[in-house]
């Protein structure tokens, strides 16, 4: 990643660079399009979570984002073209690119990337609008985006509802980290927070509860206000666990609009490219509600990929460090 | 006294009689009694700020929020490569501007990278415009809460995603300082 400097430096002038490779153009319709590439491996149980991501800086082949762009939706094509500046407009784009594109996979090609329509639930999480109830039983996915403006993943699963949250390791905050978790964070998270006397470590540790606190909500489906962070905790154990507690009194609660949150959700870290940390957050429908060590981790596989292009297998390899 | 105490009397009558056609209180008199809504004490001693003032202050809460000298809140990057006449004199005309920072030019006066801080405008959209995320807009509500004195409820907050809604939800709040 290149280092960017505020001082004003003489520097030499990199050589110009060579011209990127021209893009393999696919094929028109379908499956053609992702005629050179192997089909990922399919989701063979409700336990499984696929993670796609692209890197959006090194997507700068004018040709290449035409093509993605041409996938959207006039609605979404709108949207993207509506934000403010190059860079967001190219990050909405490569977003509901990747979402097209990974669940067109997952259907063996056999729906069109650009066929997809998408409805969101009444508290706005977006989900797969599918023209028969035929599609939907023969392909329950469920899906979810998260975006940092360096990278850009979508988690899918089979049939199972899913959240994602990446934020970047470095990310500081405006205010001091203490006094964030004491506005939206529970008591027994401050004091974990507090516990920790390294900033830089107090700082990570913020964002991987963060994250971790993000997928859950974004998994739920129910926004922030239907899961307040400061309803549940999320306790990342010795042994690597992960567990979340939510605060008794709301349970017992019948009344309170947060009666929704359930225990019954497991949870994966890991540290993407050494440069992002990302969380996701599936329901478990594991029939103990026991969460003891007898439960079994996520099957999580991630690729890097360039839609049309290229797929890299990360999980296994530097890349991917599971943090639980 | 006899004039004070009819002056009282006078305040009195119009309390308890606001819909007597042969009294009408001034329209700011009446706001003053009874406000827009029926006010509990505490709140009365509130009153709703104004909301030019309010965007004004908003927007200078989110400016101070992008903090350019973080490498990791600048949210624009627009490569630039060219040659410029004069690194000086472009450097401090954009300078002058905060919204824009020179990074570093390269030999022969090519400008080099160009950071953009976009710019904060009563129309500005949190994500779309700004590009801020769900941290920065978390950070952006505790801002306001400090800002306007008086905490924002988690299913307020989760609303507030413009500069617009922020002054709507702010200036019609009466705790807000």
């Amino acid at each position: 990643m290149r280092q960017r400097l505020l001082l004003c430096r003489a520097m030499p002038l990199p050589p110009p660079p060579s011209p990127p490779p021209a893009p393999r153009t696919p094929g028109v319709v379908g499956g053609r399009l992702f005629a050179s590439l192997p089909s990922p491996p399919p989701l063979q149980s409700r336990r499984e979570v696929h993670i796609w991501y692209i890197l959006p800086d090194e997507l700068n082949d004018a040709s290449q984002l035409k093509m993605y762009m041409d996938l959207l939706s006039p609605s979404e094509r709108k949207t993207a073209l509506s934000m403010n500046g190059e860079k967001l407009q190219k990050g909405a784009v490569l977003s509901r690119a990747l979402v097209r594109t990974t669940l067109s996979r997952y259907t063996d090609c056999k729906v069109d990337p650009r066929s997809f329509e998408f409805k969101k639930n009444k508290f706005g999480k977006p989900e797969i609008l599918w023209q028969s109830d035929d599609s939907r039983m023969q392909w329950p996915l469920h899906f979810n985006i998260s975006h940092t403006s360096s990278l850009i993943a979508c988690g899918i699963t089979m049939d199972t509802p899913i959240g994602i949250d990446i934020e970047e390791k470095k990310r500081k905050t405006a205010k001091n980290i203490l006094s964030l978790a004491r506005r939206y964070f529970t008591p027994s998270e401050v004091d974990h927070l507090a516990k920790i006397t390294n900033p830089d470590a107090q700082q990570k540790e913020f964002i991987k509860l963060w994250t971790l606190k993000e997928a859950y909500v974004k998994a739920l489906g129910r926004g922030f206000s239907g899961a307040p962070f400061n309803k549940f905790s999320i306790m990342l154990a010795a042994n690597n666990r992960i567990q979340i507690t939510v605060a008794p009194k709301v349970l017992k609660d019948s009344d309170s609009s947060c009666d929704c949150l359930s225990e019954n959700w497991q949870f994966a870290l890991a540290e993407l490219n050494n440069s992002h940390y990302m969380a996701v957050c599936i329901e478990d429908d594991s029939r103990s509600s026991d969460s003891g060590n007898g439960r079994p981790p996520l099957g999580l596989q991630i690729w890097k990929t360039i839609p049309f292009l290229e797929d890299t297998l990360v999980s296994g390899t530097e890349a991917v460090k599971l943090i639980s | 006294m006899a004039a004070a105490r009819s002056l009282v009397l006078r305040h009195l009558r119009l309390a308890a009689s606001p819909s007597a056609a042969s009294v009408r209180p001034t329209a700011a008199l009446q706001e003053a009694l009874w406000g827009r809504r029926w006010m509990s004490s505490e709140e009365a001693k509130g009153s709703f700020l104004d909301k030019s003032e309010v965007t004004e202050r908003i927007i200078k809460v989110v400016k101070n929020f992008q903090k350019i000298d973080d490498p990791s809140k600048m949210t624009m990057l627009v490569p630039l490569h060219g040659a410029v006449e004069d690194p000086n004199e472009m450097r401090s005309k954009l300078l002058d501007d905060s919204e824009v920072r020179i990074i570093s030019f390269g030999n022969a006066n090519v400008l080099k990278d160009l950071w953009w801080k976009p710019a904060v405008t009563p129309d500005a959209h949190f994500k779309n415009d700004l590009g801020l995320d769900s941290l920065d807009a978390v950070e952006v509500v505790m801002a306001l809460e400090e800002e306007f004195g008086f905490e924002i409820p988690d299913n307020e907050a989760d609303r507030i995603d413009s500069i617009k809604v922020a002054v709507d939800f702010i200036a019609s709040h009466p705790q807000a300082k």
